[in-house]
């Protein structure tokens, strides 16, 4: 009844509000008293005319992003703020922010005012750390409208002015407070400024047009990134300062593996830097260049590089004259790799392979840069000036637009301008601003750039972290790709912004060629990569005019020493890069066979009861399942290496009750050490001085993570890996146990309230090293330590550990899984992330993964089957999800979606001895366990070219998966290569001529192939964990190719221990099919074997009398010859001993 | 002689029994006769009789391997005798895992010891308890629902006359809601001025704290300045008025003839307050039976209504308290009470199973079932019979 009435007063449109009777103050909830009395009742709401002289405005924020800010000041001849009113779009911590903030700033001197921090707001309101962006837009408010006073009041000069730049992706504006404190400093703005103002509101207005953003204005764009700018700078002028090899200091070193020259710039007398080129292993050439005599030592790289005592290569030279050196390393006909020197007037260095063939160019458009101190930093603007208008005075030469032309006089005359006020002063001030942080920079520019070409070359692949296409775009209208490793969530795709990881490997295929060619360029610093295309004519005399495309990446980091490799591959060999790369940096970790099955995972399962409820759930519904997984909450107010006792009281019990199912656990550790004078393992830290400093050298840097204020461990530090790796002790980890493994999250490091959202470029290291110098490889040490921790926990030290990471860097992949962070349920991201899971693998990461239905947001039930439908196909196989999300384990949405996602993770499941023999391979040989697939054909040239939409991938070289990344989507054009492919649902065949066919993708299944001339293991007998089915008896699956035959490997051990390699207790068998014979090549037997308990084999188009065994047994078989399958039913052989089978 | 009759019977049992291949449930005997062929359930295939059951799948819809983990997608029957048979998923068969409390699942492995008579032993001693409990929760119910129900014959005339007062309110304002859209456009007719008489008349007539507004509304009125800023006004107190109303309607709702009924068993929780506190110690509940379950936070302290009773029927002693207050960018928040017996009331936990989305053990006597014998299980009464012949 009552019901009924209130619906009934609900008609009237103005009633509404008042019978809404429940009252709606559900943001009490979280907050402190105080936000919620701002909130609630919001000081100083308004806006003043902002055209009187003595007000000041300012708006920051987007948004498209959810909170928009503008504050107004009223400022009196004394330049006391008489009145602060604002308004703001936006959440309840922003109103509350703001209202604070005019609070705050009223009657207080303009010089106070700008002294307002966001962290007063903050604590202030004790705002939760995900809302701490609301008082950093209140500081940037204050700020931003004292500007504007100070503009319309010249007499207090100052500049703020709002960094305007489109990103890549159309729709998306994005802008950024630029701010100094030092009025003299940035004149050179004032003039952009008002037409970027009146640009600034018009761009407000398209914002609110726009929807979707990842809160990108926190992080640099290339253009507020000096050196990159700077290097961006040098190429638009064609060429940095010119260096020549010198003649007569080029020597080979006595143990006749090392060549040395020494590098002059035109403009000087004597060389002050000097490059070696050596051959570390067969194939792999290492270039570096340093200075001769530092004032100071630049950081060299040390342990990310699995050795650094190399077998190294003989040198020789082979020809010498007055242009270049030819240089020779590896006596070994074939294998041998040229390098040969041009010494200038702008050096150059071509590789060339046994057939002399240029296979990689250094320096080739003379963009090399190396920065070196202060006095050449000016010195070198200098230079650029007079160059430029040099160059200005050639007409032949500028063909530039007249636009740019503009610009370039513009940024002429601010560069005057700054030069100026440099000359003034003594001490040049190389400090850089970003989003309200300051870098100090005290040992000012060192960046070091370098041009690499990659002659007759379409496509290049690598650079991972990125969400963009494969092969790489070029880059020359819009960002570069940047490497230098972040937190940012609701990453966009397409986006060639910094993620949280990053491999600084470009992979080349050449043209025509098969084989791969790659570049490691060994730098942790910041870096930014321009991708170009450069397109040459030549005539020969057979073909006529010929055309050569080639990729250029000019590489620029912010410092340390420019050191290469060089990973020259052989025609025919597809895969020698991979593990030229990995004898670098370290083959992948074989990690434990569970790790191979399905993980479950939220942020975050709160209770331990939670966990024991899904143990049963999954059990319930049939669906296996290995791993379970504690995010955050599951510790003592954030304290990693705790449990929370009120949550999680008995963390040993609830091991063992999911290890009774053979199931395992993995706990979330992160490196942010909270503050806490009475917890022991910081004292312990803090005693020992194991953190992070300032700037300063001497204080530790503090910021703000999960748990509040926090230290960074210095994982440069050896002693620290120690100590760190010796808290994995059971003891010391008290509730820990041998099935709980660990989650490294937030090692980029991840800090709340630091610049881009990371720990400041000028806070020290051990030995004075600068964070900037190793800032990518921080994520890397951090997995070194735990990996130490979990050999170490264990008395033999032989359990091989399982750990995931979302920050990495090269070598990575010695200790852990990667997967790609907080990606969004939406299709994009469906699409986009396979394409980064595939450039991980070739960039020598091969085990990888990501959030299975997406982090953020609530996938719709289609949305989340497709999801399942192709991820089970991944090297990691995870769901995760965000606290603001829905629930979704895979019962959730109920049939026929429960019964897709429960079959998806059946098929990995019964895929799984597969799987781990490639995980196997991937820690042997560094092969890629996801292929695109031209890497498996190289020879067809139709699959370089690849479309988002036709898009499909390999795993190994025997599945071909054709993800539907599209709503609604029912079929699909598949791509098959020349030959026989199998369809994993039907068991059809199709014998491809090399073109697409239309498939079938009705809502319960995806195209999947296998491919003939493939024999794939499989345990059909699924069951409730992976372990469980260690007993099982095996499926072979014998897919033939149009010559009648097919092989597969196979590889089983223990699935946990070292005693594989320790005590060589491991089976790896290769199984034929040839000439109508099945039989077995034993590499190595050693382990219980393992029952067949079928073999399959399809394409063998004829019908078989009988089939035998090598005891002349006959076999009980099958034929259905429909499907031309033939079932050989218990054959009575295993894995692991020598068998042949002859169908006659 | 029964006795005699009974062993005889069991025997039998057993022998035919014995005749099934493993796995096979009793109703299911007639598909596997011992025959020389199979035929697969679906008809695909036939095989011989010797491939049933011989750890290989021969049939697509794996109906020969019913005793083993060889097909998937099927079920085994475990007899567990001594106990109450259990279906299990086949492929738990010979994992290792004990899951059939006679260890039948897993025959190859053999590594279960049979715990039925622990788990029948444990049965019947939850049911003793659960007896014990369900006649001290029916005392309690009786000594104390009659005193609710005396209350409600008071209570049920308060209800009556807040509802015609809302009813009326509810008419007043959509009046005024079309006064005001005429108004608003600038029309004050005669009509308007019959309603507003009409509304005035109402008003008096009703017991509804009035102004002396409403009493001006002669035929003679007119409008003067500020009219509509008072009617405005006189409306948001009409409206403060039906919310006041409506708040109390709401709580006096039990007593409605229909609920009164419905709730019959859990009348003596009218008026109490049940707390509870998380384990992570951030909230404590506080439910009030057909009114709310409130969040307080302990370290915010502050107050959120989950679920606010309304009058949704019972169903499977599971209760929804809908209409919370609404998430930040969220969905409105609501709990789902799982009701469960015990002598005493009080709350198990209390879980965010979903966004917004609560659920609630409540253990209280009114969801005790009234005492009865239900001693009618088969596998109970041979056990009794066993004892019994035991204790002959």
């Amino acid at each position: 009844m009552l019901n009924s009435l209130i619906k009934h007063s609900n008609s009237s449109l103005w009633l509404k509000q008042t019978l809404s009777w429940n009252g709606l103050n559900q943001i009490k909830r979280f907050y402190d008293q105080k936000v919620v009395d701002h909130f609630e009742n919001p000081r100083n709401v308004g806006a003043l005319d902002k055209k009187k002289q003595s007000v000041g405005s300012g708006i920051v924020g987007a948004l498209a992003c959810g909170d928009v800010m503008r504050l107004d000041v009223d400022i009196d001849d004394e330049g006391v703020i008489k009145q602060a009113v604002f308004k703001t779009f936006g959440c309840g911590s922003a109103i509350a922010s703001s209202s604070l903030a005019t609070e705050l700033i009223k009657g207080k001197s303009v010089d106070e005012a700008m002294g307002v921090t966001n962290t007063e707001i903050a604590n202030e309101l004790s705002l939760p750390p995900v809302k701490l962006h609301c008082s950093m837009l209140a500081q940037d408010a204050i700020r931003a409208a004292i500007c504007n006073w100070k503009e319309k009041n010249p007499n207090h000069v100052c500049v703020c002015g709002p960094e305007i730049a489109m990103s890549p992706k159309k729709n998306r504006i994005i802008f950024n407070l630029y701010l100094a404190t030092d009025p003299k400093k940035n004149k050179q703005f004032q003039l952009l400024y008002m037409k970027k103002v009146i640009c600034f509101f018009l761009f407000l207005f398209i914002l609110i047009l726009c929807c979707e953003c990842a809160d990108q204005s926190k992080f640099k764009l290339c253009s507020q990134s000096t050196f990159c700018e700077n290097n961006r700078e040098i190429r638009k002028n064609g060429s940095g300062p010119r260096f020549s090899f010198v003649p007569s200091s080029a020597k080979i070193d006595e143990n006749k593996n090392l060549f040395q020259v020494d590098l002059l710039r035109f403009d000087e007398l004597e060389p002050k830097l000097f490059l070696e080129i050596s051959s570390v292993i067969p194939g792999v050439v290492r270039v570096k260049i340093n200075e001769k005599d530092p004032d100071l030592n630049r950081y060299q790289v040390e342990g990310v590089l699995l050795t650094e005592n190399f077998n190294y290569q003989n040198a020789e030279i082979v020809t010498q004259n007055e242009e270049f050196v030819l240089l020779r390393f590896g006596s070994e006909k074939e294998k041998h790799v040229d390098v040969k020197l041009f010494y200038g007037p702008s050096w150059k260095i071509e590789i060339l392979n046994s057939d002399g063939e240029k296979i990689i160019v250094l320096n080739h458009d003379s963009l090399f840069n190396f920065e070196m101190d202060k006095k050449d930093f000016l010195l070198n603007k200098e230079k650029q000036k007079e160059d430029k208008k040099e160059e200005k005075k050639d007409p032949g030469k500028e063909k530039e637009e007249e636009k740019e032309e503009e610009k370039e006089k513009e940024k002429e005359k601010e560069e005057e301008k700054e030069e100026e006020k440099n000359q003034e002063d003594d001490q040049p001030n190389y400090e850089e601003r970003f989003g309200g942080n300051t870098d100090s920079r005290p040992y000012g520019p060192s960046s070091v750039a370098l041009d690499v070409l990659f002659p007759d070359t379409e496509h290049i692949y690598g650079l991972p972290e990125h969400s963009t296409k494969l092969s790489l775009e070029d880059t020359e209208e819009g960002e570069p790709f940047r490497l230098y490793n972040v937190d940012i969530l609701e990453y966009e795709t397409e986006s060639r912004m910094s993620l949280y990881g990053s491999i600084p490997v470009i992979i080349s295929k050449p043209n025509n060629q098969k084989t791969l060619h790659g570049i490691f360029w060994f730098n942790p610093s910041d870096t930014w990569i321009d991708i170009s295309t450069q397109e040459a004519q030549t005539k020969t005399k057979l073909f006529g005019k010929n055309s050569h495309v080639s990729k250029r990446a000019h590489w620029m980091s912010e410092t340390g020493v420019i050191d290469l490799f060089i990973m020259t591959g052989q025609e025919g060999k597809m895969y020698q890069v991979f593990e030229m790369y990995d004898t670098l940096t370290g083959f992948p970790y074989f990690p434990p066979s569970f790790s191979v099955a399905y993980h479950q995972c939220r942020w975050s399962y709160k209770t331990q009861k939670e966990i024991q409820n899904l143990n049963e759930k999954f059990d319930e519904y049939d669906i296996p399942v290995d791993v379970f997984w504690m995010d955050v909450d599951h510790t003592d107010g954030k304290k990693y290496f705790t449990f929370d006792p009120r949550t999680y009281p008995d963390p040993k019990q609830l091991s063992k009750t999911v290890s009774e199912k053979g199931r395992q656990l993995v706990a979330i550790v992160d490196p942010h050490i909270k503050k806490e004078n009475s917890w022991e393992l910081y004292k312990e830290a803090q005693s020992n001085d194991y953190f992070i400093k300032k700037s300063d050298g001497q204080t530790d840097y503090e910021g703000h993570c999960w748990p509040g204020t926090s230290k960074w461990p210095d994982f440069l530090n050896p002693k620290v890996i120690e100590w760190w790796s010796s808290r994995f002790s059971y003891d010391k980890y008290e509730g820990s146990t041998n099935n709980m493994h660990i989650w490294n999250d937030m090692n980029e490091p991840a800090i709340f309230n630091g610049p881009e959202m990371s720990i400041p470029r000028d806070t020290i290291h051990l030995g004075e090293i600068e964070h900037r110098n190793i800032h990518n490889s921080y994520g890397l040490f951090v997995t070194k330590g735990t990996f130490e921790g979990l050999i170490k926990r264990n008395k033999n030290q032989n359990e091989r550990p399982f750990i995931l990471t979302r920050s990495f860097f090269a070598g990575s992949q010695r200790y852990c899984t990667i997967w790609t962070g907080d990606n969004m349920a939406n299709w994009d991201q469906l699409k986009y992330t396979e394409s980064m899971l595939l450039s991980l693998g070739l960039a020598g990461a091969p085990l990888s993964g990501e959030d299975t239905g997406g982090f953020l947001n609530n996938p719709d039930e289609e949305l989340f089957s497709r999801w399942f439908q192709t991820f089970a196909f991944h090297p990691f196989f995870r769901s995760h999800s965000h606290t603001d999300t829905k629930r979704r384990e895979p019962w959730v949405f109920g049939d026929p979606y429960t019964s897709i996602i429960r079959e998806s993770i059946k098929i990995r499941y019964s895929l799984l001895p597969f799987y781990y023999t490639q995980f196997y391979k991937a820690s042997t040989k560094g092969k890629p366990i996801m292929r695109p697939l031209w890497l498996v054909f190289p020879e067809d040239v139709n699959l370089l070219n690849e479309e988002v939409e036709n898009f499909s991938y390999m795993v190994s070289s025997s599945i071909l998966i054709s993800p539907i990344s599209e709503k609604n989507q029912r079929s699909k054009e598949v791509y098959l290569p020349k030959g026989n492919w199998y369809d994993f649902h039907t068991l059809e065949r199709i014998n491809s001529k090399g073109k697409s066919y239309k498939i079938d993708a009705p809502l319960e299944k995806i195209p999947i192939f296998y491919r003939g001339g493939k024999i794939v293991p499989r345990k059909m007998r699924v069951r409730r964990s992976s372990r469980l089915m260690e007993n099982d008896p095996i499926t072979l699956f014998v897919f033939l190719d149009e010559n009648k035959k097919s092989s597969g490997t196979i590889f089983i051990d223990d699935g946990h221990s070292y005693d594989f390699k320790n005590s060589k207790k491991y089976i790896h068998q290769k199984i034929i099919f040839q000439n109508n014979k099945l039989f077995t090549k034993t590499f190595h037997s050693n382990y219980d074997p393992a029952l067949i308990e079928r073999i399959l084999i399809f394409g063998l188009d004829q019908t078989p009398k009988n089939i035998m065994d090598n005891n002349n047994q006959d076999l009980i078989f099958n034929i259905d010859e429909n499907m031309d399958m033939i079932t050989i039913k218990m054959p009575n052989l295993s894995i692991g001993h020598d068998w042949q089978i002859f169908i006659q | 002689m029964k006795i005699l009759f009974f062993f005889l019977f069991f025997l039998f049992i057993l022998e035919r029994q014995s005749e099934l291949p493993r796995g096979v449930s009793p109703e299911n005997r007639h598909l596997y006769l011992n025959k020389p062929t199979f035929t697969c359930h679906d008809q695909s295939k036939t095989i011989k009789f010797s491939y049933v059951n011989d750890n290989y799948c021969d049939c697509e819809d794996g109906s020969d391997e019913p005793g083993t983990s060889a097909c998937s997608e099927t079920t085994f029957y475990c007899k567990n005798e001594g106990f109450k048979p259990k279906i299990i998923f086949s492929n738990r068969v010979n994992d290792y895992e004990c899951d059939c409390c006679s260890g039948e699942d897993e025959w190859e492995t053999g590594v279960c010891e049979n715990t039925c008579l622990i788990e029948l032993q444990k049965e019947i001693e939850k049911e003793k308890e659960l007896k014990k409990q369900r006649k001290l929760a029916f005392e309690f119910r009786e000594a104390r629902n009659p005193k609710v129900f005396k209350l409600a014959q008071q209570k049920r005339k308060t209800l009556t006359t807040i509802e015609k007062k809302l009813q009326i309110i509810t008419q007043i304002l959509n009046k005024c809601n079309s006064i005001f859209q005429k108004i608003h456009s600038g029309v004050f007719d005669q009509q308007t001025q019959q309603e507003l008489q009409q509304i005035s008349s109402m008003v008096s007539s009703s017991s509804l704290s009035s102004t002396s507004f409403w009493n001006q509304m002669s035929p003679k009125f007119t409008r003067k300045n500020g009219f509509q800023q008072k009617f405005v006004e006189e409306v948001h107190k009409l409206e403060s008025q039906y919310q006041h109303l409506a708040e109390k309607y709401l709580q006096l709702q039990l007593f409605k003839k229909e609920n009164l009924e419905l709730y019959q068993n859990y009348l003596y929780l009218y008026n109490q307050v049940i707390n509870f506190k998380t384990p992570d110690g951030e909230y404590e509940y506080i439910f009030k039976p057909f009114i709310s379950l409130v969040q307080h936070g302990l370290k915010s302290n502050n107050d959120v209504t989950i679920g606010s009773w309304g009058s949704l029927g019972i169903d499977n002693f599971q209760e929804n308290y809908p209409n919370g207050e609404q998430c930040w960018n969220g969905p409105i928040r609501k709990v789902l009470i799982h009701f469960e017996c015990s002598v005493n009331s009080e709350i198990i936990s209390i879980e965010e199973t979903d966004r917004c989305f609560y659920e609630m053990v409540f253990k209280t006597p009114g969801a005790c079932q009234d005492i009865d014998d239900d001693y009618d299980d088969d596998y109970k009464q041979q056990f009794l019979k066993k004892s019994n012949k035991k204790e002959l």
